[in-house]
């Protein structure tokens, strides 16, 4: 019987391996299909002019034209490519340091936890564009007080004077008041990372920390040598994420965003920026597919690069 | 001796108090700052127009009122757009489902050669925002053609399939036959686009739901899917009865998370299926300006002004048009924070146990 079975050829491995080719079709079409294919179509308009007119798209071979425009002529890409990751990371930092502070902090068993945790993941549902948009000073009480400065901006005055009063250094003093400033939008990004990082804090098992204890541990001691270590994957995860998330983010609302007035009155983020390229004005798609790229290459340039050097210093328990 | 045990004792009971305390008012502090939108936004949208940005209705109105509400739920015609929303939202949110979950058990456990090349090739779509694909996917969608058949049976041939092409009357011999065999398809402005985007995998965040289902697939033991090998269950039955009633944790972290992020979402609805039946796109709408000196928001109340009560006070300045904004926003997400509130601990117990983090 062996033998016969045998001879059929087909393992169950190898059958699995075909089902899951199988199981993965749907998603290998769509990559194709609205991936790969959408993709190499920008590319190839990239080194290309291009006229959009009712009966299709022509295009024309004018090699790196597109990139050397998007880079020395036109007066806001470069500007926005120069601006793009440092406030990015700045932010990434801030978010990251305060979701494991806060998924610490709300983490155990205390009086009231299920309202404090169903608090805590309030921005994944309100939705940065929206959080943002009330709480930039922009709502309605503050622009028609007509104090000149919003609220946020009156209390940062006195900030400045405390700050200044301990003898901290400008430059430290400036990023502390960058960070207050963007105090909600590292809020409203925070929803994921904290989830994240709270899935990860109740995957510690206990006997760890039962066993630093007896030891003689102290709280702090524990946190550096048990919590961090075990908790590593987790940062370099909601790094990754929020990195991802914010050059999502490039399109929408959010103070930290590098925004350029293209029209002079109301400043736009980049992507919406590309979008008004292709199909603005401008109606220039070569050129528009030229930024995408850079941005792509860009932003895949600072993940790639984030990850490869957190990973160093990433600890794997198993 | 004992009195100094006694003592040590009590120091560590005080600083545990201490600390305890501490941790209490820190939360509490946090929590005023995420809800503060949230609160602001309450705050606004009770104030009566009349006393509409005056510093003493900063918090507590001076004059409290639900007019706001009312004409908002007249201007968004609530009703209809919410159950619209529902539905489609609910209908991507279950493709979204089936297709992660579909290529995460193929990832974490149906592995074949050259598997892991696709798997980053999951990771680089996470990575590249959906914006800058849009046009050359919006125009795949406007003229949508089964990879050339529809073409093909209009008679340009397979080598004009790859060219887009509108049919146009008088041009085209087969115009009058309809849109059946009418060349490509124009499938934008529809919902259908937004579902054949999310069950192929590459709607808003799908790579990010084939990671959560992986880890999820990876973290169950693989005694309970080889038992059913064993006894003699094909791959399909052991996926369908063994391994997804397993995964209730990741069904609930993904469908949560699905149906929140593409309710917010503005992008996919504003590329592919721009109609004002989605609550998202009423409100950017609404928020948009006008010609001819009036905004679009006083053209849609003057629009429902009949519908409305006599004693509603309704204005013509800015300010009320956002704060009539700001409260169609608040209509939009509380069906959200009401459905979050209900399922908030199987959520966040899913997540735990999903191992996202694995």
């Amino acid at each position: 019987m062996a033998i016969k079975h045998k001879s059929k050829g087909v393992s169950l491995r190898q059958k699995q391996g075909v089902w899951g080719f199988i199981f993965l079709l749907p998603w290998l079409l769509g990559f194709l299909l609205f991936f790969a294919r959408p993709m190499w179509e920008t590319i190839s308009y990239a080194f290309s002019e291009v006229t959009i007119t009712f009966y299709g798209i022509y295009s024309t071979f004018v090699g790196m034209e597109n990139f050397r425009r998007a880079l020395f002529i036109d007066q806001f890409f470069n500007m926005y490519m120069i601006t793009l990751a440092f406030p990015t990371l700045v932010i990434v930092v801030i978010v990251v340091i305060f979701s494991l502070l806060a998924a610490i902090l709300i983490n155990g068993k205390y009086f009231g936890r299920g309202i404090v945790r169903a608090v805590f993941f309030i921005p994944i549902i309100m939705g940065a564009n929206i959080a943002v948009a009330v709480t930039a000073g922009g709502d309605v009480v503050s622009q028609a007080a007509g104090m000149g400065m919003n609220f946020g901006g009156f209390s940062q005055y006195f900030l400045i004077e405390a700050l200044a009063g301990t003898g901290m250094p400008p430059a430290l003093i400036s990023y502390v008041l960058q960070a207050l400033s963007e105090i909600f939008s590292v809020l409203a990004q925070s929803g994921v990372p904290i989830l994240i990082f709270l899935a990860g804090l109740q995957s510690i098992p206990t006997s760890m920390y039962e066993v630093a204890k007896i030891e003689g541990s102290t709280q702090y001691e524990t946190f550096w040598k048990v919590t961090l270590p075990m908790i590593s994957p987790m940062i370099l995860l909601s790094t990754v994420y929020t990195i991802t998330d914010l050059f999502r983010r490039h399109s929408m609302a959010g103070p930290f965003i590098p925004r350029v007035a293209t029209d002079g009155v109301s400043p736009v983020p980049l992507l919406e920026y590309i979008r008004y390229v292709g199909f603005g004005t401008h109606n220039d798609f070569g050129l528009a597919s030229a930024m995408s790229l850079m941005y792509i290459v860009a932003s895949l340039v600072v993940i790639v690069v984030v990850t490869w050097v957190m990973s160093k210093a990433v600890f794997y328990y198993d | 001796m004992t009195k100094r045990i006694n003592t040590a004792r009590a120091l560590r009971k005080s600083q545990s108090f201490a600390v305890s305390a501490f941790r209490f008012i820190l939360i509490i502090c946090l929590m005023y700052m995420i809800l503060y939108p949230l609160l602001r936004m309450i705050a606004e949208a009770i104030v009566h127009p009349h006393v509409l940005g005056s510093v003493g209705s900063l918090w507590i109105p001076a004059m409290a009122t639900t007019d706001n509400f009312v004409v908002a739920w007249h201007v968004m015609n609530y009703l209809p757009s919410l159950g619209f929303t529902t539905l489609v939202m609910a209908a991507i949110m279950l493709l979204q489902i089936l297709n992660a979950s579909l290529a995460g058990y193929a990832f974490s456990r149906l592995r074949f050669k050259g598997i892991n090349i696709l798997f980053a090739l999951v990771l680089v779509g996470i990575v590249v925002p959906n914006q800058v694909l849009f046009l050359p996917q919006s125009i795949m969608f406007r003229h949508y053609d089964f990879f050339g058949i529809l073409s093909s049976i209009e008679g340009t041939g397979f080598a004009n399939a790859l060219r887009f092409h509108i049919p146009i009357p008088g041009r085209d011999p087969w115009y009058p036959f309809g849109w059946l065999i009418n060349g490509p398809w124009n499938l934008l402005g529809d919902a259908r686009t937004m579902f054949v985007m999310a069950g192929l995998g590459q709607g808003l965040a799908g790579g990010i739901f084939i990671y959560i289902f992986r880890q999820f697939f990876r973290g169950l033991p693989k005694e309970l899917e080889e038992a059913a090998y064993v006894d003699g269950a094909g791959v399909i039955r052991t996926f369908f009865t063994i391994a997804m009633p397993m995964s209730k944790p990741a069904i609930l972290t993904v469908g949560t998370l699905s149906f929140i992020w593409n309710w917010n979402d503005s992008f996919f609805q504003s590329v592919f299926d721009p109609r004002h039946l989605y609550m998202r796109m009423r409100i950017t709408h609404l928020n948009s300006p006008g010609g001819g000196g009036t905004t679009i928001m006083q053209q849609a109340i003057n629009q429902v002004q009949a519908n409305l009560p006599d004693s509603i006070v309704t204005l013509t300045t800015p300010i009320y048009d956002a704060s009539i904004i700001n409260v169609a926003n608040l209509l939009s997400v509380l069906p959200l924070i009401i459905l979050f509130l209900l399922i908030q601990r199987q959520f966040v117990e899913g997540v735990e146990r999903s191992g996202i983090v694995g």
